[in-house]
């Protein structure tokens, strides 16, 4: 135990120093601006929707759309970007072995884990006082949100804290990472396929075919995102 | 440490064969062998970063060890590293006597990836080091370092009294550093000496003379204990089992061949190469 909890004290503040939580939390920031109230999202979707005869009852629904879009659509994403080298870094660099002599597997796996847990929360705090304060929904009415958010948060974390620490590549982590919530979404939505209807509870359950093409349209806007702050910290790690 | 009937495979690949030996405490033991024997394997398996197929390794709690080809973390600098290494091997404050001894104090403060390749070797020999683990496991600890730092590893792991296993292709740094042996052959374990007990094994000569003829060869070849020997231009590689000097240098004069320049190494160079050969 004592080694986990140094494993976690130390792997979250390498983490707040190399500024990758910062990095993160602008990319959040970023896409809760873009996907709330901003003239981008207004001007992206009039462009996508252009044929639509009311968009302004569309854009009524954005606020609604907005809660799932940020927290189920991009917010495994956002875990991505947090676990994608968790553990897959330090397997491609070696760093690993100055640790396996000191200390079980297991007892790295879940400090690392913790350490990462910690973001996933202040992420999720963040965002959330946040929604409150743009909705002006009292914060104890998100609560259920919130404990639901997290949870589904902790459980994309471990999908892809799972896929790094079996890859040893970062970049392939990325790849079948980006692919994965992709995978689901189609398999949620395509006709006919009843045994993927579980699935569904991970994308955003709209009614129509136009916002099925809207959501998945901002999925794949996410991925550019992720892919973008990617090779920020890629680059940065040169 | 004991290790007991260690196997490692890798696939259908066996790399490590029913290795077993045991370390005297406080001893410096050298692990060698050709490329690809399965040293740095052995190392890992002992430090318990890879398993064993089968087998047993049988130590304390606590190891220390330097990985071969390992980059420490490159966000990190030196003292956060120390800081965190140094409180997983149960020694909180920072080790003065190992920043002294191998320089580091000027280094401790800047990020790792500032750092050159030699110097990132230095902080990692000494963190294998913190806490004062009973055994160091060192893998090719002389690689990227100057003849200065050199000097200065060699000293400081030469004051150490723990259980220390180096295993390194600079066999001059054997030589001086260990009292025991290990030696590896195709993942085998063929030989566990003390250097003194390896030096009895064998000796190579090299003999530089005027003219190589068959007979010379042939009869340096018949006599008691000759290995093996190999002319290579003017120069005669003779591996013995024991000391054949005088007599070799008798048939030298009874084939009129003026000898040159003689020198019998009992090196744990060519002690190894007498070993796998």
């Amino acid at each position: 135990m004592k080694h986990i909890i140094t494993i976690f004290k130390h792997e979250h503040l390498r983490y707040w120093r190399d500024g990758k939580f910062l990095l993160v939390s602008a990319f959040a920031a970023l896409l809760f601006y873009l996907l709330h109230d901003s003239p981008v999202r207004y001007l992206l979707l009039a462009a996508l929707h252009a044929r639509a005869p009311d968009i302004t009852q569309y854009i009524e629904q954005i606020h609604e759309i907005f809660i799932y879009d940020y927290f189920v659509v991009f917010f495994p994403l956002l875990t991505l970007l947090l676990a994608y080298n968790a553990v897959s870094q330090d397997t491609s660099t070696g760093s690993i072995r100055f640790l396996l002599p000191r200390v079980k597997r297991y007892e790295y796996l879940v400090g690392k884990f913790l350490s990462l847990s910690i973001y996933v929360l202040l992420l999720l705090s963040v965002s959330f006082i946040g929604l409150g304060l743009l909705t002006k929904v009292g914060f104890i009415n998100l609560f259920p949100l919130f404990v639901f958010c997290l949870a589904f948060g902790l459980v994309w974390l471990s999908i892809y804290f799972l896929m790094s620490a079996i890859l040893s590549r970062p970049m392939l982590v990325i790849l079948l990472g980006l692919f994965l919530p992709v995978l689901m979404l189609v398999l949620a939505f395509a006709p006919g396929i009843s045994w993927a209807s579980p699935f569904s509870m991970f994308v955003v359950n709209l009614g129509t075919g136009t916002l099925l093409f809207h959501s998945f349209f901002l999925m794949l806007e996410n991925l550019i995102y992720v892919a973008l702050t990617v090779a920020v910290f890629e680059v940065r790690n040169l | 440490m004991k290790v007991f009937g260690l196997v490692k495979s890798f696939g259908n690949r066996e790399v490590l064969s029913e290795i077993s030996f045991t370390l005297k405490e406080g001893s410096k033991t050298g692990l060698l062998g050709l490329n690809g024997v399965g040293k740095t394997t052995l190392l890992c398996i002992m430090g318990g970063i890879l398993r064993p197929s089968k087998g047993e390794v049988e130590f304390g709690e606590k190891v220390g060890m330097l990985p071969q080809q390992a980059l420490l973390p490159l966000h990190m600098s030196g003292n956060e590293l120390y800081a965190y290494y140094g409180e997983l091997s149960g020694h909180d404050s920072q080790q003065t006597d190992i920043i002294e001894a191998l320089q580091l104090a000027e280094l401790l403060p800047q990020k790792i990836k500032q750092l050159s390749h030699g110097q990132r070797q230095l902080l990692a020999i000494g963190q294998a080091f913190l806490g004062n683990p009973p055994i160091v496991l060192l893998d090719e600890p002389f690689n990227g370092l100057d003849a200065h730092h050199k000097v200065l590893v060699r000293n400081f792991i030469a004051k150490q009294t723990m259980t220390v296993v180096i295993s390194s292709h600079i066999l001059d740094e054997i030589d001086r550093l260990c009292t025991d042996v290990l030696i590896l052959h195709k993942g085998k374990l063929i030989a566990e000496e003390s250097i003194g007990q390896l030096a009895k094994k064998g000796s190579l000569i090299s003999l530089r003379v005027n003219n190589i003829s068959d007979a010379l060869v042939s009869s340096i070849h018949s006599l008691d204990g000759i290995i093996s020997v190999l002319p290579s231009g003017d120069t005669l590689s003779i591996r013995s089992k024991k000391d054949v000097l005088p007599k070799i240098l008798a048939i030298c004069k009874k084939h009129k061949i003026k000898v040159l320049h003689v020198e019998q190494g009992q090196r744990t160079e060519d002690l190894l190469l007498s070993y796998i050969t």
